[in-house]
């Protein structure tokens, strides 16, 4: 037997060392999958809520949003997801990487994979109804917020306000800062299924045409249609039980 | 000689068992640690100390796949970089045991032999301490420990591509530094 080997031999029964349990290693190894796992399922969520919030969006109205269409698409484009989206993609490639066989891949073959599985795992998301419910939550948590000071410029033909009065062609609103609008909506473009309910704050996009007295070119509710429906029934839900 | 997945599971089996993997070892991964960084022999000899009580503390962690080389080598590689951390200087020379390692660095790279083996040595030492670490680093596991890309994007846990990237760019570092540092003022 050789010095070195003797000596490491010795330390090893002087320390009382021992090989570390293969559990240890099998506990560290999934765990590092399980998170990967866990950023690569938060970014096919943030892909699918992008892909749903730009679809969802109101494209119609960017050429009139107020404050212009770069004010539109700073309120349209979901940044809020996209970087979550990078966060997590990058969260998963260091933890992919830290697997046992990870450091074979290259950069753009592991980031491009982990890419493709999120925008699949988000379209899957979207059409198996799981997104939904996240959309859901976010709403009943985190309603969508506008700009109320951009909203409230009648002068400009922009108002937000509640519906007090609903009669036919002419809605009465209630704007923030108290006043009543006259609002005609005869030719108005009304997204479909929209009921005017009195209570609804809704948002306007028109021209002055009188003394507190607007012609509505876009009528929306503040909430959008999609997200007012969703809030509705679970409104509706909770009643129930 | 036992493969070395017999002797591991001997080893954990029966610490007296891991003298075998010791010995086997202990002469290439002294001589790595000694080229890959500037310490003394005392120094190379405790760390090759820890690699061989960290690579028996995780031997259940060896996954045979790999070479069981490469696995040990791996682990004495990131002694190394610990050991430079803890004293936060990285190795400002090299040492080559012997004029024909450098021989062997020379005639792979193109540099013209030299007829003085101790002067081509020395040539070979200094040039090498002028290339980035990364770059010495491959060239040593390349030409002097003789690991193919595989084991050496094994040891390095960095993907087979950027091995070979990192050799390609670890000559033309070495060759532009041989041409600057002249290879005559020492011949």
């Amino acid at each position: 037997m050789q010095k070195l080997s003797k000596k490491i031999l010795a330390e090893i029964k002087k320390q009382k060392i021992a090989p570390r349990e293969r559990w240890i290693f099998l506990i560290k190894n999934y765990g590092i999958w399980a998170l990967a796992i866990v950023a690569l399922l938060l970014a096919a969520v943030f892909v699918g809520t992008s892909i749903a919030d730009l679809l969802e969006a109101e494209w119609e109205l960017r050429p009139h949003f107020p404050g212009g269409q770069l004010n539109f698409f700073a309120h349209t484009i979901p940044f809020f997801w996209f970087v979550g989206i990078a966060a997590a993609v990058v969260l998963a490639f260091f933890l992919l990487r830290k697997t046992k066989r990870g450091y074979r891949f290259g950069l753009i073959a592991l980031a491009g994979s982990i890419l493709t599985a999120s925008i699949a795992g988000g379209v899957s998301l979207l059409s198996t109804g799981l997104l939904p419910k996240f959309q859901e939550f976010r709403m009943m948590n985190f309603p969508p917020h506008f700009d109320e000071s951009e909203w409230q410029n009648p002068d400009e033909g922009f108002l937000i306000g509640e519906i007090i009065i609903s009669e036919g062609v002419v809605l009465s609103i209630s704007s923030l800062d108290g006043s009543i609008w006259e609002v005609d909506i005869s030719d108005a473009k009304i997204p479909p299924q929209f009921d005017f309910v009195v209570g609804d704050r809704v948002r306007v996009i028109g021209e002055k045409n009188g003394i507190n007295s607007l012609e509505a070119e876009f009528i929306r509710p503040e909430i959008p249609e999609h997200m007012r429906e969703m809030m509705r029934e679970r409104k509706m839900q909770m009643h129930a039980y | 000689m036992q493969p070395d997945i017999v002797l591991v599971e001997r080893a954990i089996a029966d610490p007296d068992e891991y003298a075998k993997i010791v010995e086997k070892y202990e002469a290439p991964l002294l001589r790595y640690l000694l080229r890959i960084s500037n310490i003394s022999r005392e120094e190379a000899e405790d760390l090759l100390q820890n690699v061989f009580l960290k690579a028996y503390q995780n031997l259940r962690d060896f996954d045979p796949d790999l070479k069981f080389s490469s696995w040990i080598y791996r682990i004495a590689h990131n002694e190394v970089i610990s050991a430079w951390r803890k004293r936060s200087a990285r190795a400002a020379e090299i040492n080559l045991e012997s004029a024909e390692a450098a021989q062997l660095i020379a005639s792979t790279l193109d540099i013209p032999a030299a007829t003085d083996e101790k002067l081509l040595a020395g040539f070979v030492r200094s040039v090498l301490a002028e290339i980035p670490q990364k770059y010495r680093e491959v060239l040593i596991l390349k030409f002097l420990e003789d690991k193919d890309y595989s084991e050496i994007s094994d040891i390095l846990r960095k993907p087979m591509g950027t091995v070979a990237t990192l050799v390609h760019r670890a000559k033309s570092a070495f060759e532009t530094a041989a041409q600057e540092a002249d290879l005559h003022k020492f011949i």
